[in-house]
């Protein structure tokens, strides 16, 4: 039995050829999660759904214990795994994700400036409750 | 490719800590298990985390993954579970490069030291 762990990686030689070929089979996986390996553009993307929320638009994250808020600064439209096993060979579907900008008076904001929130987590902030947003424009 | 000035070779001991860096398994599988281990808050487990409150409490609450960074997170919480476990081990040359500790909190990570 071979104990050694490096011996099913590729050669410290092919580094310069193709770098990932030191990564494991499911990839790095940073951005969409260890399934970007199997990640592939539908035949039927063109069509794809419009954002519901445009870039500026003032958002509540879906409430929970402790609600966040702020301004949507980007938008991707990202693949959606609802079954994380290795055998996935495409998304079941995609849908939006918006980039907040968390206000000043957010919970979060003490440590993060922005997160990421899934289009359905996300609701418009009634106008009334649009007052920070002002403030701080007028502040600039 | 040619190197430019000043730039150390990608050798073979490089190629090692590259390979052994990009496939490490240090990170969890759920936040959850940072959490069962330890009594803290889920901001706590947000700020190590490096998302927010609300992203946080989905994910704890309603196991609604993020679908962004989700990987960056696991490995953050990853490398705070492996510090809680292990920073007995840590030299203190490491700590003195990676994070210099004031003598407040030294003595209180190494009090035998003090």
């Amino acid at each position: 039995m071979n104990s050694d762990a490096s011996a099913s990686q590729p050669s410290l030689g092919d580094r310069n050829s193709n770098p990932s070929a030191f990564l494991s089979d499911e990839g790095v996986g940073l951005l969409f999660g260890q399934n970007a390996s199997v990640v592939v553009i539908p035949p039927d993307f063109a069509a794809a759904q419009l954002p519901k929320y445009s870039i500026g638009s003032r958002c509540r994250l879906a409430p929970q214990t402790h609600s966040e808020w702020g301004t949507i600064i980007g938008q991707i439209y990202a693949p959606v795994f609802k079954d994380l096993g290795k055998s996935r060979q495409k998304a079941d579907w995609w849908s939006w994700i918006y980039l907040v900008l968390l206000d000043a008076d957010s919970p979060s904001r003490g440590w993060i400036i922005a997160d990421w929130v899934d289009e359905e987590d996300l609701e418009l902030l009634p106008a009334g409750q649009d007052l920070s947003a002002s403030d701080e424009s007028e502040a600039l | 490719m040619t190197r430019r000035s000043g730039q150390v070779p990608f050798g073979e001991v490089e190629r090692v800590l590259f390979r052994t860096y990009v496939n490490c398994q240090i990170a969890i599988a759920h936040p959850r298990e940072l959490y069962e281990e330890l009594d803290l808050t889920q901001e706590q487990l947000a700020i190590v985390a490096g998302c927010s409150l609300a992203t946080m409490e989905r994910w704890m609450s309603q196991n609604n993954e993020p679908r962004m960074l989700k990987e960056v997170y696991l490995r953050r919480l990853g490398e705070f579970r492996f510090l809680l476990r292990h920073y007995r081990e840590i030299p203190a040359e490491a700590w003195d490069r990676l994070c210099p500790l004031p003598p407040r909190d030294r003595a209180i990570l190494f009090p035998d030291q003090s």
